[in-house]
């Protein structure tokens, strides 16, 4: 370990140690006010795992939790690969993936909502479908929040799956994939097939750890669950969130039980992939070794077919959000909008401009808290690059660390971050939350830069260092210059993340930080279609904006210089 | 950097980020300063000089934009009168407010609490006295508490048959009321025994907040109090078993509410496998034709629905024959409250014939005023009676059928035992 790497370990590691430490505490304290009926376990299991373990239903919201976090990773990266394979890289697949990034700019509770909106049984879907069959009332049909949480995983794979080709794109120039397929093909085999079988397994290891951020994420989301999840009963993460806001303090401890149960459900979702990883290599490796000597035509048919898959399916899920927005965009100026009718019959913009006199303090806060954490991560980031730089050592395995607070589940670590801060006095505040932002903003910013710095050629710095410029000049006059589409990046990509950060703002703010996202989410119990539609594009409108300049400022700043892109 | 005036500018530069820390060292811990002198309560007008220039948090649930424009309002004037600074944290749940007080006690904090004023009733408050977190007494002391005429409306000093004792403030006044859509329904049920009937001759047109959703829980209790009453002989034993906390009776006076709930289960929407979370949604549901009957706990809901054309102008709201379950509201102040006397003078402002009158007319609340009638001005009385023949409105007769509510112990023990029958899911499961 460099001391860098421990600098960081310490930065990300000690909030997170703390804090998950201080939330699983109270589990284990003895003094509850639960009176358990003490059988043979009473003496080995503290008394609020008890209550937990006979609370009803609570195996059941555990598997759910489990399933979500093994189906969502699997079927976003079977949609990613297949859609990769069947592009590679042309035109068309070139001007998907570009859609791609205003999609994940969408924040995961808008996308909830967009999603509920299309597929709920009075929902735009089902309207469309009465007025070609004339139906008068809506169907009884339980699709969203269904007990097996399929809508659930539907919508943590439409933003996920955004997520992972973003991931892919960025690792795949490096792997000479065209070089790979047409070896592939000289054996035989079928573009897609060569594809799966030559690429797909030198890009994954490049993926693995940013799907095991969607593992974790997917088995503890607390917001998509919220709005798209099972209620009888929830995922365990919300019925956790649910404890800890309970007014009684048995329930607490309750909660701490859950936070540990949590954190074990989440490892185990981990522990089950690391198996099923092994299971696919096995698989694989004689599919590949075998070759394609024999040219059925089975064998062209599910080339085909994989093919099809490929083109359709991640274009399908971009275009179920781009829909869904458009519908919140509907609700949000359609004061009258009943079942069954197709669009509003009456329209306003009373919701707006109710909505644009509210937002001034929460957009206020969610852009100070975004640019404080940002700010601080981008710093962070560029004294520990370039002192590493400078120093020549190599930074890959400092990446792990960073993913740590992507790897323990929000609500089990940030609940017991306000734990520590209420300890330490710290009143709830701009700073206190951009603090926690900082530790879920930080990941991103510096594996950005990172990557900028690895591509760096350093022939750069050698001329300017012969022409007598020191280390400082060389920093800001040769690295940072060149290095500006990363900084854009890195900045626009963080401050897209910060801005949609729900749980931190909420728990740490004490509610006193009202942002974008904290208003929206509160509206959720509010229920009115057209205030929760303007809310949601509310929020969905900076953190896309962000992306778009993440986009757009490159060509601007490169726009006279050739190759810079 | 070797030589000696790099030395010395680097140095400075140390000096500057040094300073520059202790700089946001110094915000971050900033602690105000001033130190708590017991307040004297009777002296009104030092409590207004005392709460000029004070920033006061009210913590208050935040799902209705019309409730959240009236304080925006209520914020204004209190800035432009009085100085002071109202600042309304939105609450998705009230009970997260209780918890952050009794963790901020526990970690010591007893004078720099986040919350001034808050926004509760019932369960909530009772914890909160017990726990003995609040500040108090102040209430009856309140200049406009006279108006609410306390001693002919003993509510307004009892929550959910807990004595408030001056520590909590009315400030809205709720009741259980029934709507439907009278396109599709012509008669509905006034009993809970015709709910029955009419939920199993027309499955999946009804359905309830889900438990501890506050609306849902509302509905069982008035199930409960109605059911029990039927079954029972003598009304006034009933009674005072709900107005005591809860006992080992507890299984003898809720077995006709959940023979109730099992028989009409999967009769409900969704067939009972899903439930929404609060009466907003139940609200929408109706609107959008998937029920066709539903409840809420503002006696002006419907009303102020359909002026917003959140339900269509056909709905139609009354309250059960044997009347419904009815409460106030109230505000309070906790005792680690930095800013308690701005907290007193918002919660008198809210007492004053100007705004609760504003909050039924301008502002189109769905709950109703706490004042006593004659304490308006004729104007506004006028203006009242307009109101309550609104279409949609229930009419001041029904209204005056109130049942009190149960003591909040019964809440607890009602909302665990449905988790327990229907929370886990399936019932054939069981518990694991």
């Amino acid at each position: 370990m460099t001391w860098a790497t421990r600098f960081l370990f310490f930065v990300l590691g000690a909030p997170l140690l703390l804090g998950s430490a201080l939330a699983l505490a109270p589990a284990f304290t003895q003094t509850s006010l639960v009176v358990n009926s003490t059988g043979q376990m009473g003496q080995l299991l503290p008394p609020a795992f008890l209550t937990l373990l006979s609370t009803p239903g609570i195996a059941t919201s555990a598997i759910t939790s489990l399933v979500s976090g093994l189906l969502t990773p699997a079927i976003s990266l079977a949609i990613v690969f297949l859609f990769l394979a069947a592009t590679q890289g042309n035109s068309i697949g070139n001007a998907i993936a570009k859609l791609s990034a205003p999609v994940l700019a969408i924040p995961h509770a808008a996308a909830a909502f967009a999603l509920a909106l299309l597929l709920a049984p009075s929902g735009v879907a089902s309207r469309v479908v009465a007025s070609l069959l004339g139906w008068d009332l809506p169907p009884d049909y339980l699709f969203i929040n269904d007990p097996n949480g399929l809508a659930l995983i539907l919508g943590l794979v439409l933003k996920e799956a955004p997520f992972l080709l973003l991931i892919s794109l960025a690792a795949l120039p490096s792997l000479g994939a065209p070089r790979r397929v047409a070896l592939a093909r000289t054996l035989g085999y079928k573009p897609t097939t060569a594809w799966l079988l030559t690429v797909a397994p030198v890009l994954y290891p490049l993926v693995r750890l940013p799907l095991f951020a969607v593992i974790v994420f997917a088995s503890s989301a607390v917001d998509v669950a919220l709005i798209l999840g099972p209620s009888l009963p929830p995922t365990l993460s919300v019925r956790l969130l649910e404890w800890f806001v309970a007014p009684e303090i048995e329930s607490r401890q309750l909660a701490s039980a859950a936070a540990l149960l949590q954190l074990v459900v989440s490892l185990s979702a981990l522990g089950i992939w690391l198996l099923f990883e092994r299971v696919v290599a096995r698989a694989f490796a004689p599919l590949a070794a075998r070759g394609a000597s024999r040219l059925s035509a089975r064998r062209v048919t599910y080339d085909t077919a994989l093919t099809a898959l490929g083109n359709a399916l991640l274009p399908l899920s971009l275009a179920f959000i781009l829909i869904g927005i458009g519908a919140l965009m509907l609700t949000s100026v359609g004061t009258e909008w009943r079942y069954p009718a197709l669009v509003p019959s009456v329209w306003s913009t009373q919701q707006w401009t109710s909505a644009l006199s509210e937002w001034r303090a929460p957009l206020f806060n969610a852009t100070m808290i975004a640019l404080l954490s940002v700010t601080a991560a981008l710093a962070l980031s560029l004294f520990m690059l370039e002192a590493q730089a400078r120093s020549s050592v190599s930074t890959a395995r400092i990446a792990t660390f960073l993913y740590l607070p992507l790897l323990v589940p929000q609500v089990v670590f940030i609940s017991g971050i306000a734990v520590l801060a209420e300890r330490a006095l710290l009143p709830p505040s701009l700073t206190l939350v951009a603090a926690g932002h900082f530790l879920f903003v930080l990941p991103y910013v510096y594996l950005t830069l990172q990557g900028g710095y690895a591509r760096f050629d350093t022939r750069w710095l050698m001329l300017a260092r012969t022409l007598g410029a020191s280390n400082t000049v060389c920093f800001w006059r040769i690295r940072l210059p060149l290095l500006s589409t990363q900084l854009v990046t890195a900045v626009m990509l963080g401050l897209a993340i910060s801005l949609s950060l729900y749980l931190p703002t909420q728990i740490l703010g004490a509610g006193r930080i009202p942002t974008l996202t904290t208003e929206a989410i509160a509206l959720v119990s509010s229920g009115n279609r057209s205030t929760i539609g303007t809310w949601a594009l509310l929020q969905s409108a900076l953190p896309t904006l962000c992306f778009m300049l993440a986009l757009v400022l490159p060509r601007l700043i490169w726009s006279r210089r050739k190759g810079m892109l | 950097m070797g030589n000696s005036s790099a030395r010395a500018q680097s140095a400075k530069k140390t000096l500057l980020v040094a300073r520059f820390a202790i700089f946001w060292f110094s915000i971050l811990f900033s602690v105000n300063a001033s130190s708590q002198q017991p307040i004297d309560v009777d002296n009104w007008q030092k409590i207004t000089d005392d709460a000029r220039g004070q920033r006061v948090y009210f913590h208050a649930w935040g799902g209705d934009t019309e409730l959240n424009a009236h304080l925006t309002w209520i914020a204004q004037e209190m800035l432009s009168r009085f100085g002071v600074e109202l600042i309304h944290v939105k609450l998705a749940d009230t009970s997260s407010a209780v918890t952050r007080l009794i963790a901020e006690n526990a970690a010591g904090n007893v004078e720099r609490g986040s919350a001034d004023l808050i926004w509760l009733n019932g369960e909530n408050f009772s914890t909160l006295k017990r726990a003995n977190l609040l500040f108090g007494p102040w209430a009856e002391e309140q200049p406009n508490f006279a108006l609410v005429d306390a001693d002919r409306y003993p509510e307004m000093r009892q929550d959910f048959g807990v004595k408030t004792e001056g520590f909590e403030s009315p400030w809205t006044r709720s009741q259980l009321i029934f709507y439907y859509d009278s396109e599709r329904l012509i008669e509905p049920p006034r009993t809970a025994e015709a709910l029955k009937n009419w939920i199993k001759e027309n499955p999946g047109e009804f359905t309830y907040p889900r438990p501890p959703a506050f609306l849902g829980t509302t509905l069982l209790k008035q199930l409960l109090v109605e059911l029990a009453v039927n079954r029972s002989q003598s009304s006034a034993e009933v009674e005072s078993t709900f107005s005591l906390p809860v006992t080992a009776a507890f299984d003898t006076f809720s077995a006709p509410l959940w023979t109730f709930l099992d028989e009409i289960h999967s009769a409900l929407l969704r067939e009972g496998r899903h439930f929404p979370q609060s009466g907003t949604q139940l609200r929408a549901a109706l609107y959008d034709r998937e029920i066709s009957l539903a409840f809420a706990f503002s006696p002006n809901e419907v009303v102020s629905s359909i002026s917003r054309n959140e339900l269509a102008a056909s709905t139609k709201s009354y309250v059960f024959d044997s009347g419904t379950l009815s409460n106030v509201s109230f505000v309070a102040i906790p005792k680690n409250a930095p800013s308690k006397q701005g907290a007193m003078l918002v919660s008198n402002f809210l007492l004053s014939p100007e705004v609760q009158f504003r909050a039924a007319i301008n502002a189109k609340l769905a709950s109703e005023p706490v004042l006593a009638f004659d304490n308006f001005t004729p104007e506004q009385q006028a203006a009242l009676r307009v109101n309550a023949q609104a279409p949609g409105a229930v009419t001041p007769i029904e209204l005056a059928r109130k049942i009190q509510e149960p003591h909040p112990s019964w809440t607890n023990a009602i909302e665990r035992e449905w988790l327990k029958r229907y929370g886990g899911g399936a019932p054939s499961k069981g518990d694991e």
